[in-house]
């Protein structure tokens, strides 16, 4: 390493982004401080003088550059204009700046904008947004998308928002991505012609490599069967974003899901194309063609980290050799890093970005060491060794990577040693076959076809073995919360371990076993505990607009309170209750509580119950003339859930009393309606009171006050029908007098609840409003005594 | 000390000498000067000795010229080595150009019309990815201006590496191993014939017989490194032995 001097460059830049990102260090005193270093350090190069002073000095001098380069470009665009969180009836004007590969319902794309109007009014505004545009009539949005050319400019009518947020504790924000990436919000239009273009100029580079992709995309749909057409959208043009969460998930779970991103193996495989098709020419044109190839395939997918690195490893290994100079990995791999980093300060923090470097210096660090054993074992048989070697160059990269994988995919996969033995191989022959299918389209279809079968083959094989090794049960161990500090550790471990050359195993293996010890237990030390035990606690979740309530009570049960909605795009269940119960260290829920049966109460419970993750069902008594109610029950008793309906009776859950207040056998209760017979809860706990309410409405208050009366009254109340004006009556409120009020409501959502007099209501009582469309989840713990708000952000 | 590109190039990706391995010097080349002084230059009697053993009774080649002496532990091994397996194929240029320069001064009355490479067999200059006396060929050329020739030479048989052979052996090893190209005329005229190293001779000379056959009056035969046979063969002998 001490002849590379721009890898010591490199670590020293990366880490001023570092220092810029974690240390709060004003930006201008830094570039005060740069100014005289930069004189001092141009002296020191001119004097020649290489003392420890110098050095320093060139040190410092590296790092402020990192520093201020990270701060400078860091925050200057991506951030969201607007004060409201969602802008419906809005019309935005820009250029397209990218458009994604046809999505099933809806076309993706940037915008440059220029302007919006809202309300008669325009406004100048720049950013970029990422527009989506749905449309029930699929032809009509296919024909929009085949007319789209990048440079054109357009009209778009819609709802423009911020990109969520971290609404939930441990859940992606989404809006930080957007920012990471220099998107300012989104816009979304649900009808075709709410999309209009207004000038068809084109920017002819840019739309040359989207008509490709585009054709090369559709030729896939053509020879491939949906998911083998998908598999390799991803593989070859770099967009797997239509890839269901499932699937994903699955291979997650295998440890495999490297493959599906396009990484550095991938650039690996079209360099080994390249050499054997152009293996007889003239050295020089091979280089250039080779070079030009792999800038083609750069700008074919869009550039994602790994494959620049990858192609940008490769040229300069050409580049050495031609110009005789020394190609060493780790510097190549420094110089890819270096330009990444050059052009975008961010980088260091994109998860492509980091699993891709961090996987190859762990091959080039560790695979050595596992050659070197496997090479002086007492094997003989030489299959066994390339397979080992193999198996330990895919171990390699996964120790180097772990923290990350642990850190964005909370999963540590047990099985992914011998799936990637398979996978590999196999998603080789899946690029090398894509690639020459794709190429002989343009010559002969039949032979494209003949060749896209048999890799629809291999592409079956791999879904067929992520299936089955993703599915297992003990294919993976759960790691909630891996931090930062888990991540140093790892890695000191990790480096003492390879650092260190001892011929002792004793060490070595205690060494081993401390860096487990630390992903499983040590990880977990440091995590934060939301839920405490012997108290309870109530977990309101965003679940945009719908409920979404869960409990703990003080002997550890765990209850739910409704699991919002779920539809095709997006499940609650899946996607929000689920994720929240891993970062929470829940593993089942003991009691489901369906409030009713509209979908923004109960349709999130059905992924939950297909997953076995509810014990127990309560819910309203069947309504057999809504065929969504029949539906559910079959679903409930089809996974042998038992179940039972609310009725006025109650029960004990450790120092807590639970109430359910429907009097099914009140005439009056039969007359009501679905919203009416929402399940009423109340929890008794010392001396503190929760009311559950659902979507209770005057009726259902109106008969509540009647029959409880004082008993009605509450710490708590779970605002009825989210704060409607349909519920929340004067009399009502009167004899609950909360001091909280909680409503879960979507932001700025149709319906506009909640209803700002009832909002009113609940202030004139001195209540204190607790909004998710505002604060996101909500966390209030009682002891019994006294009712706390836990502010979950910062813990 | 003047500005050199190099110093911003060496900064991304460094140069080192191919012998000694230390950083080379902005305006420095190839090989650092130290190491480049320590090669020897083939003394003129040596040269005269060596034509005289290996190619004087054959009369196909009427002179030899070579540069440096292959020595074990000269510098110019590694140069040939990173050349021929490490794929820095401009090292071959490099050789070419300080032939060129030796050439005009120590045989000012050679006379040549064209320049030949004694060629690889396409196999082996697929898995090669190159063949490195191409690029030798090509540096001469340039500082000569000789046309280049090397396509019309072929070598249609694959032989076996000449390494562990005897005398005989070789010669029999790359009997019939060349062809040249039937639509050229070569009569009455002169040709350099180059290769990186002459031991035998042998496998230049069986390239340059075919010229003859085909008309070439004068072949002289060019290489970078003379290495003498005996030492090595008298090595591998007592190897076996």
């Amino acid at each position: 390493m001490r002849d590379y001097p721009l890898i010591k460059f490199t670590i020293l830049f990366a880490l001023g982004i570092l220092i810029s990102r974690f240390i709060e260090i004003e930006e201008t005193a830094i570039l005060y401080i740069t100014a005289p270093i930069l004189v001092l350090s141009s002296i020191v190069f001119f004097k020649k003088n290489h003392g420890i002073i110098s050095n320093s000095i060139m040190i410092l001098l590296i790092i402020c550059l990192g520093f201020l380069s990270s701060r400078y470009t860091d925050y200057s665009d991506g951030n969201y204009p607007f004060k409201k969180l969602k802008i419906t009836k809005s019309t935005m004007w820009g250029k397209l700046r990218s458009v994604e590969l046809a999505r099933e319902n809806h076309i993706a794309f940037l915008i440059e904008c220029d302007s919006v109007r809202n309300n008669s009014i325009t406004y100048a505004t720049n950013g970029i947004y990422l527009a989506k545009l749905y449309d029930k009539n699929f032809s009509r949005l296919k024909n929009k998308y085949e007319y789209l050319a990048i440079g054109n400019t357009v009209e778009i009518k819609g709802t423009i928002s911020k990109g969520r947020e971290e609404r939930n504790p441990g859940e992606f924000d989404y809006n930080k991505y957007l920012k990471s990436i220099g998107v300012s919000g989104l816009i979304n239009a649900y009808k075709s012609s709410d999309l209009k273009i207004l000038d068809d100029d084109q920017e002819n580079f840019p739309n040359i490599i989207f008509s490709l992709r585009k054709s090369i995309d559709s030729k896939f749909k053509e020879l491939y069967s949906n998911e083998g057409a998908l598999l390799l959208r991803g593989l070859i043009l770099a967009d797997r974003s239509e890839i269901d969460y499932e699937t994903r998930e699955k291979f997650v779970n295998s440890g495999v899901i490297h493959v599906l991103a396009v990484s550095g193996l991938h650039v690996g495989y079209i360099i080994l194309i390249f050499l054997f098709v152009f293996g007889r020419m003239n050295i020089y044109l091979k280089y250039i063609l080779t070079i030009t190839g792999l800038l083609f395939f750069v700008i074919l997918t869009g550039s994602p980290p790994s494959v620049f690195r990858a192609s940008v490893m490769a040229i300069i290994l050409i580049i050495s050799e031609w110009s005789n100079r020394n190609y060493n990995v780790f510097n190549s791999l420094a110089i890819a890093a270096l330009i990444l980093l050059m052009l975008n300060p961010n980088e260091l923090f994109n998860p492509g970005f980091q699993l891709s470097f961090s996987a190859v210096l762990s091959i080039l660090i560790i695979y050595p060491r596992f050659k070197t054993f496997i090479d002086n074992s007492i094997l003989k048989n030489k299959l066994i060794k390339n397979v080992l070697l193999f198996a330990s160059v895919s171990l390699a990269a996964q120790i180097g990577t772990l923290p990350f994988t642990l850190m964005y995919f909370h999963k540590l996969s047990i099985i992914s040693l011998f799936a990637n033995l398979i996978v590999i191989p196999l998603i080789g022959f899946i690029v090398g076959l894509g690639i020459v299918t794709i190429i002989l389209t343009y010559l002969s279809f039949w032979l494209a076809s003949v060749f896209a079968a048999s890799n629809q083959l291999f592409i079956d094989i791999l879904y067929t073995i992520v299936n089955f090794s993703g599915g297992l049960s003990f294919s993976y161990l759960y790691i909630p919360q891996f931090s930062y500090l888990d991540m140093i550790i790892f890695y000191v471990f990790i480096s003492i371990l390879f650092l260190v050359k001892t011929q002792n195993l004793v060490p070595k293996s205690l060494i081993i076993i401390f860096a487990v010890f630390n992903i499983i237990i040590f990880a977990s030390l440091d995590d934060v505990k939301l839920l405490k035990d012997n108290e309870l606690t109530v977990f309101m979740i965003d679940v945009g607009q719908g409920d979404g309530i869960l409990i703990q009570f003080p002997d550890g049960t765990i209850g739910l309170i409704d699991a919002g909605d779920a539809s095709q795009n997006f499940d609650n269940g899946m996607r929000t209750i689920y994720p929240l119960m891993r970062t929470l260290s829940i593993k089942k829920i003991d009691i489901g509580f369906v409030s009713h049966l509209d979908s923004d109460h109960y349709k999130g419970f059905e992924s939950l119950i297909r997953n076995n993750l509810v014990d127990k069902i309560i819910k309203p008594e069947v309504d057999s003339t809504l065929k969504k109610d029949i539906e559910f029950e079959n679903l409930i008793k089809e996974h042998n859930v038992p179940f039972k309906y609310y009725s006025h009776s109650s029960f004990v859950l450790g120092n807590a009393k639970i109430y359910f207040l429907n009097d099914t056998s009140d005439a009056e209760y039969d007359l009501l309606d679905s919203n009416d017979k929402s399940g009423i809860i109340k929890i008794v706990h010392g001396d503190n009171t929760f009311l559950f309410v659902g979507d209770a409405e005057k009726k259902a208050e109106k008969l509540l006050v009647r029959n409880y009366s004082g008993f009605l009254h509450s710490d708590v109340l779970k605002v009825g029908h989210h704060g409607s004006r349909t519920s929340s009556t004067v009399e009502f409120l009167e004899k609950v007098s909360p001091k909280f009020a909680l409503i879960s409501a979507g932001i700025e959502n149709k319906f506009n609840h909640p209803a700002p007099d009832v909002v009113d209501r609940y202030e004139g009582i001195g209540a204190s409003m607790l909004r998710t469309d505002i604060s996101g989840a909500i966390v209030l713990q009682s002891d019994g005594k006294e009712i706390k708000m836990i502010d979950w952000r910062n813990l | 000390m003047r500005f050199h590109p190099n110093i911003i190039f060496d900064f991304f990706i460094p140069r080192s000498c191919p012998s000694c391995k230390t950083r080379l010097a902005p305006n420095e080349n190839y090989i650092c000067k130290l190491c480049l002084n320590e090669i020897n230059n083939v003394p003129k009697n040596l040269l005269d000795e060596e034509y005289n053993k290996s190619f004087k009774s054959e009369k196909i080649i009427d002179d030899i010229f070579s540069l440096f002496l292959f020595d074990e532990d000269s510098p110019i091994r590694n140069l040939i080595h990173e050349l021929k397996y490490n794929r820095k194929f401009m090292y071959g240029k490099f050789l070419g150009k300080l032939i060129a320069k030796e050439i005009t001064k120590t045989k000012p009355n050679w006379k040549f019309d064209g320049i030949f490479a004694v060629p690889l067999h396409p196999s082996k200059k697929v898995t090669r990815g190159y063949n490195q006396s191409d690029f030798i060929v090509k540096g001469i050329s340039s500082v000569l201006n000789i046309p280049i020739y090397s396509k019309y030479l072929k070598r249609k048989r694959a032989t076996p590496s000449q390494t562990n052979l005897n005398v005989m052996e070789r010669k029999r090893n790359v009997a019939n191993a060349f062809s040249v190209k039937k639509n050229i005329k070569l009569n009455e005229k002169s040709f350099i014939i180059v290769d990186d190293i002459i031991t035998t001779g042998a496998t230049i000379s069986e390239a340059a017989s075919k010229l003859k056959e085909m008309g070439a009056q004068t072949i002289y035969a060019v290489s970078a490194a003379l290495t003498s046979f005996d030492t090595t063969f008298s090595r591998e002998h007592l190897n076996q032995e």
